[in-house]
């Protein structure tokens, strides 16, 4: 799948390319609005990553053309967070979802998974880490096609987790998703704790297998048990 | 009370004053004009009669018996039986009276009525006499009265006239002025200032709608350099925390990491969530100060109390804590949703975060006149005086070891207050436990919470 990005920090934009490339697309990045003009007159993208800030033009303007051109694309805006107009005004333009900064690759690409998932009606969606099926969709897990009984907030943690398997994933990570902006430094680590400790539990219990490894005590990874060692090594 | 009637009765009243005063100086002076006119008359009679004795044409028995001296005019003259020469002689001495007179019988001239007298003494043919002149004034009377009142209702008409053409007249003039008033009354965010006041004729009202028009062209400039400066500070704040943030989530893709390392990454990341959060309480305070909020919304604060305890529920689940409810109308007021329910949480976080666990927390909302009340109540540690005083100030940092959290959340508390025009209090027992207690006044209805709710 292709892919754009249009934002005019370098080392933002070199960031959001590695981790797409890593995602899977082919992806073209431009810094300023009139190249992203340019790009958008070629082939139409799958998804476009959206600064809205650029020098040279406000990216909702861009988002207006795109649209007014029929595109397509699953279009993500960046703003900085509080911004609730640009959200807002962005959305109602037409964005298909919108990533407060500063985010973390991780929440990009649960949110990456939603959109392309929304613009491409794949119906049916759910993300398989050998025997653990997990639902994208909605609130349901299983294991072995047996279905887990998981409260929402471990349902929330266990996807997130699954949309970045293979990766560490920071507690402070799994905090700002479950509760973005009210995080509280005391709480909010200790609560992750005991809620992956649970999740883990419950895992253990349908399959056998601890498919959440721990990370130094500094973060967590979902991996396939079957094919993984307890060390994190490939069988 | 409006302009255009405080002149209008400062006129009328000045020239009611002025209107009494000049009606008493006028009668005065007529008064005074006619007496003049009479006691001429009177003493030209005396010397008249004076000389004529002295002539011979007259004699003073005559005089005597006559009387009257013509319609309305009479004499009387007496002999004065021991008379002072020496007094006599030294003064001449002319008395003018003003009197009553009664009918006197058999004297058919006399009408009754008042009268101008002038009493005198002078020696006719060796004796001394005393002289009475009288003369009527009543027609004079009739006259001046005639007189004064034609001129005085004249006056309180034209008194009366100017008043109403005053007050036509000055609201033309005043037109503008009253217009930019009306306009003034309306504004009440940086949004609705606009430099459009029209220039005028009149002196006072353009220099007035000159100067008004430069301070809104700079307050608006004002408004919006500092809307730009918050927006472009978030935008270069945040961009490079996302950098660095997502660079060291890129760090942690690197299997070969050590654990010290990922430690350290680990750490880095909750640095920057920290840095990000205190950014945008920052920001959030100076946009409120900056009146960018609207404050349309129609809030109801059941609803937003359940939404804000839901997020809390966690916290209180694993702390144990209950929470308790006592809610006797919901009140639906006029503010922005986001900000109150950001202004509950802070409240009610705090109160988690301060009581120990399996306390309880109780939250009332009762209507006080047209105020609503609301008062959150933790059985924690309590606060003093002096940690009071500090408590709002930002970045305060609790004294328990509280260190990771910065100390923002109550400055939010008081901006979104003022913004709102509540009024917060904070108490706490002597055994300790906190209430936080505030004030709503723009209530715009109160409801009843449906049963079973």
């Amino acid at each position: 799948m292709r892919a754009l990005v249009v934002e005019d920090e370098p080392l933002l934009n070199e960031s959001l390319v590695d981790h797409l490339n890593e995602d899977g697309f082919t992806v073209d990045s431009v810094e300023y609005y009139s190249q992203a003009q340019e790009r958008l007159l070629g082939e139409p993208y799958d998804l476009i990553l959206l600064d809205l800030r650029l020098p040279d033009g406000d990216g909702m303007n861009l988002l207006k053309e795109l649209r007014d051109q029929e595109e397509d694309s699953a279009v993500i805006i960046l703003t900085a967070r509080g911004e609730l107009e640009d959200r807002v005004e962005g959305l109602n333009l037409g964005a298909d979802d919108y990533l407060s900064k500063p985010f973390s690759m991780q929440e990009l690409s649960a949110r990456l998974h939603a959109v392309l998932r929304r613009k491409f009606k794949v119906s049916n969606n759910r993300l398989d880490v050998g025997p653990l099926s997990v639902d994208l969709d909605q609130t349901r897990a299983e294991v072995n096609k047996q279905v887990l009984s998981l409260t929402q907030t471990e349902y929330n943690l266990l996807r997130y987790l699954a949309l970045n398997r293979d990766r560490t994933v920071t507690r402070i990570a799994l905090a700002e998703h479950v509760w973005g902006d009210r995080i509280d430094d005391r709480f909010s680590l200790d609560f992750i704790n005991s809620h992956i400790k649970n999740l883990r539990k419950k895992l253990n219990h349908a399959s056998g297998y601890d498919f959440i490894k721990t990370i130094y005590g500094m973060g967590y990874q979902l991996r396939n048990p079957e094919i993984h060692d307890d060390t994190g090594d490939v069988v | 009370m409006k302009l255009q009637d405080k002149i209008g009765l400062t006129n009328l009243t000045l020239s009611m004053v002025f209107y009494v005063l000049g009606g008493i100086a006028l009668y005065w002076f007529i008064t005074h004009a006619v007496y003049q006119e009479l006691d001429s008359h009177l003493i030209g009679h005396r010397n008249d009669i004076i000389s004529k004795v002295e002539s011979g044409e007259f004699d003073v028995k005559r005089l005597e018996e006559m009387g009257a001296l013509a319609t309305y005019e009479w004499v009387e003259i007496n002999k004065i039986k021991n008379p002072d020469e020496k007094a006599l002689k030294s003064g001449e001495t002319n008395i003018f009276r003003t009197i009553e007179v009664e009918a006197p019988e058999g004297e058919p001239s006399r009408q009754p009525g008042s009268y101008r007298m002038l009493e005198s003494q002078a020696k006719l043919n060796g004796s001394w006499y005393t002289i009475k002149f009288y003369e009527r004034i009543a027609g004079w009377h009739t006259i001046i009265i005639t007189i004064l009142t034609t001129v005085l209702i004249l006056l309180l008409a034209w008194v009366m006239l100017s008043y109403f053409v005053n007050k036509v007249a000055f609201k033309r003039v005043l037109a503008p002025l009253y217009s930019t008033v009306e306009k003034l009354k309306t504004i009440t965010t940086p949004q609705q200032i606009h430099p459009d006041l029209p220039s005028s004729s009149t002196e006072e009202i353009e220099v007035l709608h000159r100067s008004l028009n430069h301070m809104f062209r700079q307050l608006s400039a004002s408004f919006e350099e500092q809307k730009s400066f918050i927006q472009n500070a978030s935008h270069e704040l945040l961009t490079p925390l996302t950098i660095i943030r997502q660079k060291a989530d890129a760090l942690l893709s690197d299997r070969s990491l050590s654990e010290e390392s990922i430690a350290r990454v680990a750490q880095i990341q909750e640095t920057v969530s920290r840095l990000s959060r205190l950014s945008n309480a920052l920001l959030m305070i100076s946009r409120i100060e900056n009146r960018q909020y609207h404050l349309d919304d129609e809030v109801s604060l059941t609803e937003a109390l359940e939404v804000v305890l839901d997020e809390l529920q966690i916290y209180t689940e694993s702390k144990a804590q209950q929470v308790r409810k006592t809610i006797e109308y919901d009140a639906v007021i006029n503010g922005n949703r986001d900000l109150i329910q950001a202004l509950l949480f802070n409240i009610i976080q705090n109160a988690i975060k301060f009581s120990p666990n399996e306390s309880e927390i109780t939250i009332s909302l009762k209507a006080e006149g047209a105020n609503a009340i609301l008062r959150i109540n933790d059985n924690g540690p309590g606060i003093s005086e002096e940690q009071k005083e500090q408590l709002f100030r930002r970045f305060y940092k609790g004294s328990k070891g509280h260190s990771e959290s910065p100390g923002l959340g109550l400055s939010i508390v008081d901006s979104i207050c003022e913004m709102h025009g509540f009024k917060y209090n904070i108490n706490s027992g002597a055994e300790g436990g906190t209430t936080f207690t505030i004030t709503m006044a723009n209530v715009k209805q109160f409801r009843e919470i449906p049963v079973g709710a």
